[in-house]
């Protein structure tokens, strides 16, 4: 967890998570899902449920 | 954005992950509820309007997606990767919502489409000295001295200078 939640930011930028980016999960490949949490409510919920019913805009960040 | 799409059935969702530039402010993340109140405190400083939906304290779905700090994809209907950004971009992105929505209309009316690959590399403006002045405010001191300490080991030392310069000058004066 120490490695993922680094309380450092990496000397090298991750440059290894760009560098390796192209040949990550790419297009015309399903989307992985999993349960996440609803910040509003705190409920789990399945994030492919969001693009059951049509296709969906998934943006991924931190507030830093 | 979001708003826009939302009648034409195109949903938006923002996934939180890590934090990026831990720092005095915001620290690295060491429990969901931590982690909760993150996004909360970054749907309020945003006023986002889209579902913000918390990842789990390992960044399971992050990882699956090729954990970069501010990626985004496009899932189309079929729950098939459609579009993929190594950066949020919103002109780029709204190119391509466009064109999925345009083609969805013509499907409907009965033309047939075939689909193709295509790569692309565009660019967007590295304004570093306003990047830092932001984390500054948002993540702390700590957070701005570790970017540029990054900056200076990654790319030169030419790059780095005018931040630390600004940095330097900013920290003796205490204006911050």
């Amino acid at each position: 967890m120490t490695d993922y939640n680094y309380p450092t930011f990496p000397l090298d930028m991750d440059m290894v998570d760009f560098d390796a980016f192209p040949s990550a999960l790419t297009v015309g490949q399903r989307a992985p899902s999993a349960e996440v949490l609803d910040a509003a409510t705190g409920v789990p919920v399945k994030l492919s449920s969001y693009w059951r019913s049509g296709s969906c805009v998934v943006e991924f960040g931190s507030i830093t | 954005m979001a708003a826009k799409y939302a009648e034409h059935g195109v949903s938006f969702v923002f996934v939180y992950t890590r934090e990026a530039h831990p720092g005095e402010l915001y620290p690295h993340l060491t429990s969901v509820e931590q982690k909760l109140q993150h996004a909360r405190d970054m749907v309020a400083r945003d006023g986002l309007q889209r579902p913000m939906l918390v990842d789990d304290l390992y960044g399971t779905i992050h990882h699956a997606y090729g954990r970069l700090p501010n990626m985004t994809y496009v899932i189309g209907g079929g729950g098939r990767v459609v579009y993929r950004a190594s950066w949020t971009d919103a002109p780029n992105l709204q190119l391509a919502v466009d064109l999925l929505l345009q083609q969805r209309v013509e499907r409907g009316e009965g033309v047939v489409h075939r689909p193709y690959y295509a790569e692309w590399q565009p660019s967007v403006a590295a304004d570093r000295q306003n990047f830092v002045e932001v984390l500054l405010d948002t993540a702390g001191p700590r957070a701005v001295t570790e970017y540029i300490d990054a900056v200076e080991h990654t790319m030169s030392e030419k790059v780095a200078r005018p931040l630390r310069s600004w940095w330097e000058t900013t920290e003796s004066t205490g204006s911050e």
